[in-house]
């Protein structure tokens, strides 16, 4: 390992409306290191690489690269420099070749320079493909590839510029153990040639065996950085979690198993997604859903919501067998969903707030079975729910997005509630709201809950799964890992069994 | 914050445009042409020209919702053509009442048939209907065997001739026509359901609405409107032509809507600013005209302010923040 | 099932081709004869010349309605400037005024953000008013017969429109597979935002696409000027549904980035051969263009199904 330092970061800090998203952090890397980046979403993680890759630049601080003070001001100025990032979503061309895309605006031509060498072009991405010793035909179309190949291909590509420094965000959120296993072997050629990696990831076993070195980020800052061999699992996990703030509203919980079951879901599976869950919903209880990026909780929960198609499985309303195929198959049995990107799929924009709240019910509030609004009983249905929910704006008819986040959160919960629902499910309920609308939102969920309201949420953030729920069922990788009650609910059990810990013991080893 | 002031008196500005641009640059049109040619000044010719709006102004009603819808139906000229040409020619067997009744419901039909193909197809809307477009216009030519089909109709011509308390009949149908509309979009839930689906699809769907029930109907609707667009225009000229009536209709239409301030990527639209720019566009093509310009300099005019007017609009979204086309 | 719906794709407009080529020889006698196949590819070749066009510009995502007033437009350059400055430059001049639009075309699209569909929509209509203002509403006719043989006239037997057809074809060809332009217009495509990311000159690369698809119209318009002897600023109205039929057909996918260039030669035959068949029923013109509307929804159709059937196969769990 050599000990020449390849980067640093001084007090970099970067400021989106609302939210710091990169607060003060320092970080630095050497010349053939492999350093893992961990945190909970929102921790930073995300906006750290894309600064490092040029497509955001930083309010204040420096960025020291090869000794010099660098910013990235395009994405192309950061490659030439020698950094490649591959991204979640991976920047390939799908219809053009493997040797096409790694050689992507550099290619080698001939007949004065015209045509495309192909005998070249693929000679060449051979030979960098031959580096990470893996078995691709270069004139195959990345359409053909499984994800596994194609992030190899990604590899490739960055090798290809002589990069000096390459950061990958979940590699292997998508791959099987076996892909697993020659993804690290690569790295760990990587690493021998003198190429730095920065490496992100939920997944600590991950971290601890690949790594020289673990940061650990929350809420924008670096908590610390720790030397792999060094440290334990439990450790950074703390680091990661913090002291857990208790400030949310609790309140009275029963035991689920007191009350009746209102939805019964069995051998439930989506392809590719989720693989055979079963469990059991009880009637005005706050069922708390977890797990890291391919658990396949979002894809469950949209499903159950009639968005998504199932493979197979069935459900059970009130005892009764139910199939939901459509969204309005769920809204008639009592369904309310709230998605967990508002601005895309939660809000209507262009819209106001009160039709916002309304459009779901408004064939309901006419003359004529259809054909007028009556305008009283639209205000009268949206008094109730915005004073239920004590939405903040300045008049009905204003357009929603002029509303903050919280406020927008609240309509759209709104809209489920003016259906008088049964079952509730919200994904990412306090998403990009600020503290104290958290804690509004969370002590509506905790009413609508005591009102006979079950409720089924998923969350990212650690607290609000801590502390809100009655119970909490962990996913990974499409199976249900473990289940937890307000007894024996425990930080870092969650973190733990969501990343693939066998929970009960987290010492280090591994599902 | 300075740069935030800034935004703020041009966004202002914008906010005003929205709100009186259109009957304004109405009236200055109105002032220019009718200083520049003699013919314009006289009462008349004022009140004949607002009757010709109406070919373009009903049609822009069901273009508007189309657009606020997130699509496009370009097969509209065609369509006018099609239905106008047949439903005259029906005229010496079922008279006046019927023909019309047929036109306005065939042509309902036809866009009901428009949006089967653009929901179950999963194409889209512009190049389904791009070949529509061309069958509709083949059909009209088939049918006539290219010829035109006069009109002597009493009724009918009435329609797009007549007057009533020396107001032309054909405005007084616009105005119920964009009255109607205006109560469907406003005052309806399925006016609700247009402007969500066309906002954003998915959340539209999430929440419970049938996206292909609306479109298709959306599509009938600008059917509906064609149809009644057909009878005026028809009446106005006096004939049914297969291959001339129509053509670029979809073209001014669209213009008639973009201008209007309606965003072309779907969501709330402005119905009314359709109505002015239907007048504002009649005036221009007109005053051209009176004015001894060349009629092909319509065309190249009308294209102008079409660009002209996306561009504007986006231009306008961007200031006051809201979401692009 | 799911393995052929994959191949359809490519191979698609070949099987129509086949069946299409044994129907007619069933139906008519003539049709085996070499002249009459040596005519019904010339008079495909304008469809499948404009198709390399449209083709190039749907790979790249986008489209262009434009096309047939610029071939007027073409057309009325032609038959004014021959007398001028004689038939080569001419037709020089002209497909320099054509690029040219198509480059309009393109900075409005890449510059002011406009959607193609606009952009096109509207030039279509100011382009013909260009053409009707320059030809001052009439149409010109061209005295020099030489002009005849660009259009009418035969090489060794073959019509020409057919050789310019296939030294288009080779071009376009070499283009598109071949050069790292043509790649480009591919990934573009394909995934435009990698494309960006990755460092291709997006908006440039959008604006030749343009200028080359507006080329191709004018290299179309002249051939049809060239056979009638007369500028006509109204003509072929319509066109731009062939050239989008010939492209969706021949398996193009509206998606972008995989652009099938034998399938939309084979299209713009095969929308020939269909022609010949109406002509043999004895049906008038008008049928022409109501059969290509057909043609193209029947294409969309099945294209509609096909990703219908994959999808729900993949729901499934189904590889597909």
């Amino acid at each position: 390992m050599h000990d020449r330092e390849l980067l640093r970061l001084e007090n970099v800090t970067k400021i989106f409306p609302g939210v710091v998203a990169v607060d003060g952090v320092d970080f630095d890397m050497n010349r053939g290191e492999v350093h893992a980046l961990v945190g909970e979403n929102g921790a930073g993680k995300s906006t750290l690489i894309k600064i490092l890759g040029g497509i955001y630049q930083p309010d204040s601080g420096r960025i020291i690269f090869e000794d010099q003070d660098v910013v990235f001001y395009s994405t192309h100025q950061s490659q030439e420099s020698g950094i490649s990032v591959i991204y979640q979503e991976f920047n390939l061309i799908p219809d053009l070749s493997v040797a096409e895309n790694i050689f992507i605006g550099r290619e080698p031509k001939r007949i004065l320079n015209r045509f495309i060498n192909w005998k070249k072009i693929n000679s060449d991405a051979q030979v960098v493909l031959d580096r990470l010793d893996v078995q691709i035909d270069p004139s195959e179309f990345i359409s053909e590839l499984p994800v596994a190949e194609r992030q190899m291909v990604e590899i490739a590509k960055a090798l290809s510029i002589e990069s000096k420094l390459i950061i990958m965000d979940e590699p292997t959120a998508t791959l099987t153990e076996k892909e697993v296993r020659k993804l690290f072997e690569i790295i760990d050629g990587l690493r021998n040639e003198g190429v730095s990696i920065i490496y992100i990831s939920h997944r600590l076993e991950e971290a601890f065996e690949l790594s020289d070195r673990i940061t650990v980020l929350r809420d924008g800052k670096k908590i610390g950085t720790r030397i792999s061999a060094n440290t334990t699992e439990g450790e950074i996990i703390e680091m990661m979690v913090g002291k857990v703030v208790k400030s949310y509203f609790s309140g009275e919980r029963r035991a689920s198993e007191e009350r009746d079951v209102i939805m019964e879901v069995k051998n439930y599976s989506i392809a590719d997604h989720v693989d055979d869950v079963s469990f059991k919903l009880y009637k005005g209880e706050i069922l708390g859903f977890a797990g890291i990026l391919g658990s396949g909780v979002h894809h469950l929960l949209k499903s159950l919501y009639g968005a998504i198609p199932r493979k197979s499985g069935e459900i059970f309303f009130e005892g009764k067998p139910v199939r939901i195929d459509t969204v309005r198959d769920s809204i008639r049995l009592g369904f309310g969903y709230v998605t967990e990107d508002r601005k895309n799929t939660g809000i209507l924009p262009d819209m106001s707030v009160l039709h916002n709240v309304t459009i779901i019910i408004i064939k309901m509030l006419t003359f004529f079975r259809g054909l007028f609004i009556k305008d009283a009983r639209e205000k009268e249905s949206f008094e109730r729910i915005r004073g239920r929910l004590n939405i903040r704006f300045t008049e009905p008819g204003q357009k929603i997005i002029y509303l903050s986040g919280g406020n927008q959160q609240k309509v759209v919960i709104g809209r489920t509630l003016i259906t008088d629902c049964r079952v509730l499910i919200l994904q990412e309920p306090t998403r990009g709201i600020d503290v104290g609308a958290k804690a509004e939102i969370h002590r509506i969920m905790r009413e609508l809950a005591n009102q006979g309201i079950s409720i089924i949420m998923t969350s990212s953030e650690l607290p609000e799964l801590v502390n809100l729920p009655d119970r909490c069922i962990v996913l990974y990788k499409g199976h249900i890992a473990a289940e937890f009650t307000k007894d024996t609910m425990d930080e870092e059990k969650l973190v733990a069994a969501q990343i693939g810990q066998k929970v009960g013991d987290i010492s280090g080893e591994s599902l | 914050m300075e740069r935030t002031r800034g935004m703020g008196i041009r966004a202002r500005i914008a906010r005003r445009w929205e709100n009186f641009g259109l009957p304004l640059l109405f009236f200055v049109l109105l002032v220019i042409f009718s200083t520049l040619s003699p013919p314009f000044r006289s009462a008349y010719s004022l009140i004949s020209n607002f009757r010709f709006s109406s070919f373009i102004g009903i049609g822009a009603i069901g273009m508007a919702f189309c657009i606020m819808n997130g699509d496009f139906d370009i097969s509209v000229g065609s369509m006018l053509s099609l239905v106008a040409a047949m439903g005259s020619s029906f005229l010496p067997k079922i008279g006046g009442v019927s023909a019309v009744l047929f036109t306005i419901l065939f042509s309902t039909f036809l866009g009901f048939v428009n949006g089967v193909f653009v929901t179950k197809l999963r194409i889209p809307a512009f190049i389904t209907t791009l070949g529509m477009m061309f069958i509709y216009r083949s059909l009209a030519y088939i049918y006539t065997n290219n010829t035109p089909v006069y009109i002597e109709n009493p009724f009918w011509l009435f329609l797009g001739n007549g007057s009533v308390l020396g107001v032309p009949f054909a405005i007084i149908l616009m105005l119920i026509c964009y009255v109607v509309a205006f109560l469907l979009l406003r005052r309806s839930p399925f006016g609700r359901y247009v402007i969500a689906v066309g906002t954003n699809r998915e959340t539209a769907m999430l929440s419970g609405i049938n996206v292909d029930r609306t479109k298709i109907t959306v599509f009938a609707l600008v059917g509906l409107f064609v149809g009644i667009a057909s009878v005026v225009i028809s009446a106005n000229l006096g004939s049914a032509n297969p291959g001339m009536l129509g053509q670029g209709y979809e073209f001014q239409v669209i213009t008639a809507v973009v201008l209007g301030g309606t965003a072309l990527g779907g969501g709330d639209g402005n119905l009314w600013g359709a109505f002015f720019a239907a007048m504002i566009l009649t005036y221009l093509k007109n005053g051209l005209g009176l004015m001894q310009v060349d009629s092909y300099w319509q065309f190249v005019a009308v294209g102008l302010v079409l660009i002209f007017a996306v561009a504007l609009n986006r231009l306008k979204f961007t200031l006051l923040g809201q979401r692009q086309a | 099932m799911i393995k052929f719906l994959k191949l359809y794709e490519k191979i698609g407009i070949f099987i129509f081709f086949v069946l299409g080529s044994i129907f007619l020889s069933i139906a008519s006698p003539n049709f085996l004869r070499g002249d009459t196949i040596l005519n019904i590819v010339a008079q495909g070749t304008y469809g499948a010349v404009v198709g390399f066009g449209m083709t190039l510009a749907i790979t790249s995502g986008g489209f262009d309605l434009s096309v047939d007033a610029v071939m007027a437009l073409t057309s009325v350059f032609i038959s004014i400037l021959i007398p001028l400055i004689g038939i080569p430059f001419a037709i020089l001049i002209s497909l320099i005024v054509a690029s040219f639009v198509g480059m309009v075309n393109g900075l409005i699209i890449t510059k002011l953000r406009v959607s193609p569909l606009i952009t096109t929509l509207a030039m279509m209509t100011i382009i013909r008013g260009v053409a009707l203002i320059v030809a001052g509403g009439k149409q010109i006719v061209i005295q020099q017969k030489l002009f005849m043989e660009v259009g009418t006239g035969k090489t060794l037997g073959v019509p020409n429109p057919i050789y310019i057809m296939i030294v288009l074809f080779a071009v376009f060809y070499f283009l598109l597979y071949h050069t790292a332009f043509g790649r480009h217009v591919s990934a573009v495509g394909s995934n435009e935002s990698a494309a960006k990311i990755s460092g291709l000159k997006v908006d440039l690369i959008k604006i030749f696409v343009f200028v080359i698809v507006s080329f191709t119209a004018g290299v179309a318009g002249t051939i049809r000027t060239s056979q009638t002897l007369i500028g006509i600023p109204t003509m072929s109205p319509g066109f731009v549904l062939v050239a989008i039929t010939v492209t969706i057909l021949g398996g193009t996918s509206l998606a972008g980035g995989r652009g099938n260039l034998w399938g939309t030669l084979f299209a713009g035959v095969f929308i020939s051969m269909i022609y010949y068949g109406l002509n043999l029923i004895g049906v008038q013109i008008f049928y022409q263009m109501l059969s290509v509307g057909i043609v193209l929804l029947f294409a969309l159709f099945i294209d509609g199904v096909r990703s219908r059937y994959l999808e729900t196969m993949r729901a499934k769990g189904i590889k597909v």
